[in-house]
């Protein structure tokens, strides 16, 4: 190795921040690693602070610039076992990767703690998990104290539809978590009288009869005609607190066809909801 | 000799894998994806950019996707300001990414910006498709897809074409097959897939894009049904079957046309496309080779196009970017300068993108405050909305319970597969009454009317919560004479459908 002439040592850097970083990189890690030795070899003085390929080893080596008493073109060369430590670096990511995505998918299947953190949601592959016969539309409303109601959302100033034509975002809020901030926002960066209540209502209908007139015939001969429910899930004050929570329009109906039944109804009216007290108190 | 053989046969298990994932090629085909992903991801970005104080910003109504996980602040939300800087930002990130300038660089800023700002707006921009957006600019931050067809390549001016180890390609096809893995472990888990009333109820949606193919193909349940089963099995098969030379670009055409499909099934628009980019890299280095040579053929063909190929037009840019000057002379401080300068131009449009961004967005005034009369008035609430409010709680009307009532002949996985309205005599049929769910246990009557009107044929039957589908089974007698007869859908009280019926001979 000592003496390799220049034609049997390949420049593998291309620019100069590339090869400071590594040489930075390397230089630092000396103290610490000991993957690699040091030996002097001629090296052309414009290829000094680059990185190498060994000629015949290929082995990753380092030329870096000697101190005042070296002979002009003589540096001293750190050879690093770079391939390797890149090669376990590499193996380490796909193995991680693979892992998670895995972990995922089999969280998935047996249905274990799949929404324990919101991360789970990149790794979990739940599309159109859901779905529901009923085509379902949200209003935000402000009640003024002269008993007006307004419009808290979308916003006056216009509105965003992500997923379709002309929906605005707050229909795309199932779970109702996000109703009272849009409520607010709107709020804030309006003029209008005093307001007493923010309610949120459910507009729903069966889907059916969303299909142009000529299909719905198809379903049912028999014309019908479209009618809506319209359900308050939730009414708050301005400043968020809750004054009552009537739930979701859909969970009351299921619920109300369950207790359509006399007998469950009767074993049910009964149980209130107890909280045990310490008799001891 | 067992001993030889378990090590003959963990050696060759390490090879296939070392060869798996470190065989060397020059990547065209994450290159690829790189081009048409970020271009694809700019569709979604650019129409929200406007938007971004109010959805993505603590000066707006964020709905950040860990709430639904009852996690608080994460990520934390930026100020108005910032969110505008990250979206614009984000916008010229994703131009470099797919033209390839600084691309790991710009691959990186895209990944963790277009992930938080996807995660602080779960209403209008999380969706799976964002979740599969970051897998794929991750594994594509992590690859050389830079190396070639990107600005970094040509400022670089290689002579040879560069090769590395091909483990991000297959990362991200595992990433695939694992999507549709799981995908199919949702469908497995949804008992009404296969019945078709998911589907049917999701192609008769308003929620997303409009969707005509959809609303007429929910008439068909038993294509419905067909197609969900190939669909389960497919998914459930790919990661398994798509490394087979015969099977690959059949599964993949599969894909493609499972996705293109549902824009007009479905009214879905980016998803779709981004599955589409993704399935690139299952292009190998030979395939895309294959297809320039195609590609050249028939570019000899046409004067035109020659005679742009002899045109230098981009010269000047290429100075601008600070491509490196053809030759082996050039000296270290050149290619130093050079590569000083192109990455200070990049940094400088960044900052701009993002100065000119707040800027804009400022002059915009999203929230039209800063009008002459002051912030805007709120719109006074749909008044036949506000007449309603008072209702009182109802159940849901019986007819509203009622999908459809079909007459047929035959079945499959439960569902009419033949619709008719016409019978002969002693041929039986079925007439089949589709019901929505949440419906409560109900009394229903289908009874047959004669051309009078008159009951002839009742039949009832309990229909439990549980069911969604009733079926009656009927058969004409012989001597009933030809004509058109009437089913009547009823309850106890009321009649909720009729269909007519023609008997002949």
């Amino acid at each position: 190795m000592h003496g390799q002439r220049d034609g049997r040592a390949r420049c593998l850097s291309e620019g100069f921040p590339v090869s400071t970083f590594r040489v930075a990189l390397f230089r630092f890690s000396l103290d610490f690693v000991l993957t690699f030795s040091t030996r002097q070899q001629y090296v052309p003085r414009d290829l000094s602070d680059r990185v190498f390929q060994d000629g015949d080893s290929g082995r990753v080596m380092i030329a870096l610039r000697c101190s005042g008493d070296c002979a002009e073109g003589l540096f001293l060369c750190l050879y690093v076992r770079d391939d390797a430590m890149k090669r376990w670096s590499t193996h380490a990511i796909i193995a991680v990767y693979l892992g998670i995505l895995t972990m995922g998918v089999v969280v998935h299947a047996v249905q274990f703690r799949e929404h324990s953190h919101p991360l789970k949601y990149f790794v979990i592959w739940d599309m159109f998990c859901g779905w529901s016969a009923w085509e379902q539309r949200t209003h935000i409303l402000g009640e003024g104290e002269s008993g007006e109601f307004y419009e808290l959302a979308p916003g006056p100033w216009g509105s965003f539809s992500a997923y379709s034509e002309n929906l605005s975002r707050q229909h795309y809020d199932p779970f109702a978590e996000h109703m009272l901030r849009q409520a607010q926002n709107s709020l804030v960066r309006t003029s209008h009288e005093p307001i007493r209540r923010i309610l949120v209502v459910e507009e729903s209908w069966a889907k059916k009869y969303n299909l142009p007139a000529h299909l719905a015939g198809k379903l049912t001969p028999t014309p019908t005609d479209k009618q809506s429910y319209i359900h308050i899930r939730d009414i708050f004050l301005p400043d968020g607190t809750s004054v009552e929570h009537r739930g979701a329009w859909l969970a009351r109906q299921a619920q109300a066809a369950l207790l359509d039944n006399p007998r469950l109804e009767q074993l049910t009216m009964p149980r209130f909801p107890v909280v045990a007290m310490n008799r001891a108190e | 000799m067992d001993a030889s053989i378990d090590h003959a046969e963990t050696r060759n298990l390490k090879a296939s894998l070392n060869d798996f994932f470190y065989s060397k090629e020059t990547p065209y085909g994450l290159a690829l994806v790189r081009i048409f992903l970020p271009l694809i991801l700019l569709c979604v970005i650019v129409p929200r950019w406007s938007f971004a104080r109010e959805l993505y910003s603590s000066d707006g109504a964020a709905a950040p996707l860990a709430l639904t996980y009852q996690v608080m602040n994460f990520p934390p939300e930026p100020s108005g300001t910032l969110a505008v800087i990250m979206m614009s930002v984000l916008v010229l990130s994703l131009i470099c990414s797919s033209a390839g300038w600084f691309t790991r660089t710009s691959l990186t800023v895209s990944l963790c910006l277009y992930t938080y700002i996807s995660l602080l707006d779960s209403l209008s921009t999380m969706t799976k498709y964002s979740a599969i957006s970051s897998h794929l600019l991750l594994i594509l931050a992590l690859s050389r897809c830079g190396s070639v067809w990107s600005v970094d390549s040509w400022r670089a001016a290689k002579k040879l074409r560069p090769r590395f180890h091909v483990w991000p390609r297959r990362l991200m096809q595992l990433l695939i097959g694992l999507i549709y893995l799981g995908a199919a472990m949702t469908k497995l888990h949804t008992g009404e897939y296969f019945s078709s009333d998911q589907l049917r109820h999701w192609l008769m949606t308003n929620l997303n894009h409009h969707n005509p193919a959809g609303e007429i193909l929910s008439f068909y349940p038993e294509i419905i049904i067909a197609m969900a089963n190939i669909a389960i099995l497919w998914q459930l098969i790919f990661v398994f079957v798509v490394w087979r030379p015969w099977a690959r670009f059949l599964i993949l055409g599969m894909g493609v046309f499972f996705h293109v499909s549902t824009t007009p099934t479905l009214g879905l628009y980016i998803f779709p496309c981004v599955m589409i980019s993704s399935y690139l890299g299952f292009l190998s280095e030979r395939d895309v080779r294959l297809c320039i040579v195609g590609g050249r053929k028939l570019f000899r063909r046409f004067e035109t196009l020659r005679r742009l190929r002899s045109l230098n037009v981009v010269r000047s840019f290429a100075e601008f970017l600070g491509r490196t000057q053809q030759g082996s002379d050039v000296s270290a401080s050149a290619k130093r300068a050079a590569w000083l300068g192109s990455f200070y131009a990049w940094a400088t449009i960044l900052f701009c993108s993002a100065v000119v961004g707040v800027a804009a967005e400022h002059s915009l005034d999203p929230y039209k405050q800063r009008g002459a009369d002051g912030p805007l008035p709120l719109r006074p609430a749909d008044p036949r909305l506000i007449a309603r409010l008072n209702e009182p709680f109802e159940t849901i009307a019986d007819i509203d319970l009622v999908l459809s009532l079909d007459v047929g002949s035959s079945t499959l996985g439960g569902v009419l597969l033949d619709l008719d309205d016409e019978y002969r005599r002693d041929e039986p049929f079925i007439v089949q009454l589709t019901l929505v769910p949440p419906h409560p246990d109900m009394w229903l009557e289908c009874n047959l009317l004669d051309p009078t009107g008159i009951t002839i044929h009742r039949a009832g039957q309990v229909v439990s919560r549980e069911q969604l589908r009733a079926n009656w089974n009927y058969q004409i007698p012989g001597t009933l004479p030809v004509g058109t007869y009437t089913l009547e859908l009823r309850t106890a009280d009321r009649v909720l459908v009729t269909r007519p019926i023609s008997i002949t001979e």
